[in-house]
């Protein structure tokens, strides 16, 4: 008997899953580490109060002194270990990638091994040579196999233990000092002073950063976290790092400040809020549907003190650097921190859709990164309307200026691309108050391939057609609903005020924002959406137009949706050019308010007139009727009579009338 | 009769002025006065809106979502809702989203199959986006789409309640409300 000596089958490796349980620690020791540096910082630099003198001040000063350096020792020891966690995630992420390709040659393996074993089964003499010398080649490559397994063990094994001795090393005051001491301590505020001087210019930023160290990147993470993780040009990941240590560490503080008994201000209710509404955002993803597609979740940015307490926010699905479709997402008035998940869920909404339509990688940001008017009172310079700053809703000047901060965002997508600008497809897209900034941002050259303008109460920046964007041909896409009435804003509607004294009305402005970009003269690609429901009187016009038809672009339902996935996923040439508005926006509103004289004024009195004339008509009818019936009983008893008569007549001739004629 | 309407449309067309004036001002009211929102949505008239609302929408997904299902020999209804800030401090919807699985078959017979099992229990078909099948009833509407990002079996559902203003007692309740997943769905 001749044996063919096959490999066992090879079994699965676990995969490593450290990943999620050391980022969460990462993030724990950096949000530590940083609330740590603050104190140590403040102990510095307080020393002695001023009014200490003598003996008190040198004593009181030693203290703090003292506490300062110990401080310190513990933030350069957590510094440290983060810095150590760092290095073993960036290994881990390598490893992972490296048991990946080894499960794939697994697989092959196998595969090739069952195929094997078929062909033995039905082997013939003549086919048993070669079918032997197969199976060593085959033992052969399963050895190789074996070796790959047994080397990417050791390096796990050497990163964990290279992860521990870097914490060991720092995990005694004595040692933190001396770590705090050294001489190669990176200097956190020289690196400061650097990226300052780079301003805006996100290119450069992106290569300053990418040119320091691990321990110096590390460094700044831990020391300055609110400023590397809004700062443009820094890469997606590290902003990530940045701004989630900071939700943290602001989290453990408001709660701990609340559990200590202390009654949390409305300044500080609204911090917790902002910093909740990320972490919100972030649990997003993970609940279903969209837990199965595994979405990479970036918090790029996060500045819950920015424009009086309303917060800045931005939370990417997918990794902007690396994927070939990114979606800017730009919300309207009523936008604030707090509301990042809300908004994380409409860009979750354009992700699923996105994805689906598998045209390479996908990117969504939520980006509340402007002022956008709302109504938050504390946010409003003191001496205004108590409307917050909604009364900014009527001018462009938040627009203004969130088309600034919108451009320099988008510019540091472009230099963080991990394929550089060229090889993503950038798209930028404003809702409501939102379309009016990012048309600023264009105006002024944003850095986009696509822009789409949603339920647009005006395309600002003083432009008056699609050329004044700058965007590439065709490229600017406008969706808005009829029954939406921000988008009845846009154009020409005067607001004048009477100014007494015979002089005449002065006109104040319009009431939108711009140009109406729905418009077909505007030039832009107008795209279908669901035209909304139609409604009565001012109850209507808030509660369906502008709360339910205003705010529905980014629902499975309406074609807006699927519209704008395809422009997001590279495919707004298959998008349908539905022409655009023939209608001036006025006249939407005109004839909104036309039909309800019609609803509210005309029909009542068609209806009362309709009625009169049914009376009229009823009463006339009923006269009628009278009359026909009495005719017709008339007629009925003269007939009857004449007939009865005729009856008679017969019976008389009939008694008359022999029964038959002899 | 000729003459009382054409008098009336002479006042519908003062009317008309007037409500143009109004609604105009409206919008401003809206945008500047916070104090609308207040009166609007800031009354306790309704309380209980929000979970009348809640509890609707549940019910309607627990008897639609299995029709559907059922319809294209599914399982695994895997859900969760919560509520939704449509406009900050002013409208609200209960929404939630979910997955299942269905048996092997083209898309365009499953839509078709699960569009006849809603329709016949009652709900409206309101599809506008091809390879979608949107159905309505009352305050609820249910979408769904096979999603190639999912894998070919997987089918992806969002369904809502339309956004709607709601009281302050509402706005509590809805704020305290952290989500979580819908029960009772398998077919």
């Amino acid at each position: 008997m001749r044996t063919i000596a096959v490999p066992d089958w090879l079994p699965r490796e676990p995969e490593p899953q450290v990943q999620d349980a050391a980022s969460a620690v990462l993030t724990d020791v950096r949000a530590a580490a940083s609330a740590v540096s603050d104190v140590s910082e403040w102990a510095r630099t307080n020393g002695a109060p001023s009014d200490f003198t003598g003996n008190a001040a040198e004593a009181a000063d030693h203290a703090v002194t003292r506490f300062a350096v110990d401080t310190d020792a513990v933030s350069t020891a957590l510094e440290r270990g983060a810095l150590a966690i760092d290095e073993f995630l960036t290994q881990m992420r390598q490893r992972r990638t490296e048991y990946a390709d080894l499960m794939e040659r697994r697989q092959l393996l196998n595969d090739d091994r069952d195929a094997l074993v078929q062909r033995i089964e039905t082997v013939t003499d003549d086919q048993i040579e070669a079918l032997q010398t197969e199976a060593a080649s085959l033992r052969q490559r399963f050895e190789s196999y074996y070796q790959g397994l047994q080397t990417w063990r050791e390096c796990v094994q050497t990163d964990e233990d290279a992860a521990i001795r870097g914490l060991n090393a720092v995990d005694e005051l004595a040692e933190g000092l001396a770590a705090a001491n050294s001489d190669g301590r990176p200097d956190t505020d020289a690196l400061r002073e650097q990226l300052g001087r780079l301003g805006s210019n996100t290119d450069a930023v992106n290569a300053w950063w990418n040119g320091l160290s691990e321990a110096a990147r590390n460094a700044l993470l831990i020391s300055d976290p609110d400023l590397i993780g809004n700062t443009n040009g820094v890469p997606t990941g590290d902003r990530d790092e940045a701004n989630r240590s900071s939700v943290q560490r602001d989290i453990e503080y408001l709660l701990g400040l609340r559990a200590s008994g202390h009654e949390l201000s409305a300044s500080e209710q609204r911090w917790l809020e902002n910093a909740q509404a990320i972490e919100d955002s972030i649990v997003l993803a993970d609940k279903p549907p969209y837990n199965a597609l595994d979405i990479d979740v970036n918090v790029v940015a996060y500045q819950p003190q920015a424009f009086g307490g309303d917060g800045i926010a931005a939370v990417a699905y997918g990794d902007p650097d690396t994927a070939d479709n990114t979606a800017v997402f730009v919300p309207g008035i009523m936008q604030d921190g707090t509301t990042i998940d809300d908004r994380g869920a409409d860009a979750l909404s354009l992700y699923q859709e996105s994805v689906g339509n598998q045209n390479g990688s996908v990117a969504t940001i939520a980006w509340i990164g402007y002022d956008s008017p709302n109504f938050n009172p504390t946010s409003m310079p003191a001496g205004l309307l108590d409307g917050g700053d909604a009364a900014h809703t009527l001018t462009e000047a938040n627009a203004e200026a969130g088309g600034h901060a919108l451009s320099s965002f988008v510019d540091g997508l472009n230099s963080t691309h991990e394929g550089g600008a060229a090889s993503s497809n950038l798209t930028v897209i404003g809702h409501s108050y939102g379309s009016t900034t990012s048309a600023h941002a264009a105006a002024d050259g944003l850095a986009a391939d696509n822009l789409v303008l949603i339920g647009s109460p005006g395309a600002g920046g003083g432009v008056s057609d699609v050329s004044g964007l700058h965007m590439p041909q065709g490229h600017v896409y406008v969706g808005a609903a009829d029954h939406d009435p921000v988008t009845w804003l846009g154009g020409e509607i005067p607001i004048n005020m009477a100014t007494g004294f015979g002089l005449g009305p002065t006109h104040l402005g319009n009431l939108g924002l711009g140009e109406d970009p729905s418009q077909h003269d505007f030039g832009a690609h107008n795209f279908a959406v669901d035209s909304g429901q139609t409604f009565h009187g001012p109850g209507g016009l808030v509660t369906t137009g502008f709360m339910d038809n205003h705010v529905s672009y980014f629902e499975g339902t309406n074609p807006a949706l699927a519209n704008m996935a395809d422009i997001v996923s590279g495919q707004g040439d298959q998008v349908a050019d539905t022409g655009g508005r023939t209608q001036d926006a006025r006249d939407y509103l005109d004839d909104w308010v036309g039909s309800e004289a019609q609803h509210h004024v005309v029909d009542p009195i068609v209806d009362g007139a309709v009625q009169t004339y049914e009376g009229v008509r009823d009463g006339a009818v009923q006269t009628y009727e009278g009359v026909r019936d009495g005719a017709v009983q008339t007629y009925e008893g003269v007939r009857e009579g004449a007939n009865d008569a005729i009856d008679r007549g017969q019976d008389a001739w009939d008694s008359l009338w022999p029964d038959r004629w002899p | 009769m000729g003459q009382p309407v054409a008098g009336s449309m002479a006042v519908t067309s003062r009317k008309v002025e007037a409500m143009r004036r109004h609604t105009i001002l409206l919008g401003l009211l809206l945008a500047l006065t916070p104090l609308a929102a207040c009166s609007l949505f800031g009354s306790s008239q309704d309380d209980g809106k929000a979970q009348k609302t809640q509890r609707s929408v549940t019910a309607r997904a627990q008897e639609a979502l299995p029709l559907a299902t059922d319809a294209v020999g599914g399982s695994n209804i895997d859900a969760e809702a919560s509520w939704y800030e449509c406009m900050q401090n002013l409208s609200w919807k209960y929404n939630g989203a979910g997955t299942f699985t269905a048996s092997p078959d083209t898309v365009d017979n499953q839509l078709a199959a699960m569009k006849s099992a809603l329709v016949a229990a009652g709900y409206e078909d309101v599809t506008q986006v091809e390879g979608h099948l949107s159905v309505t009833q009352g305050d609820f509407t249910l979408d769904l789409q096979q999603n190639p990002a999912y894998g070919p079996t997987t089918w992806v559902f969002s369904f809502e309640s339309d956004c709607s203003p709601y009281s302050s007692a509402d706005g509590a309740y809805i704020s305290k409300d952290t989500g979580g997943p819908i029960e009772g769905l398998s077919p």
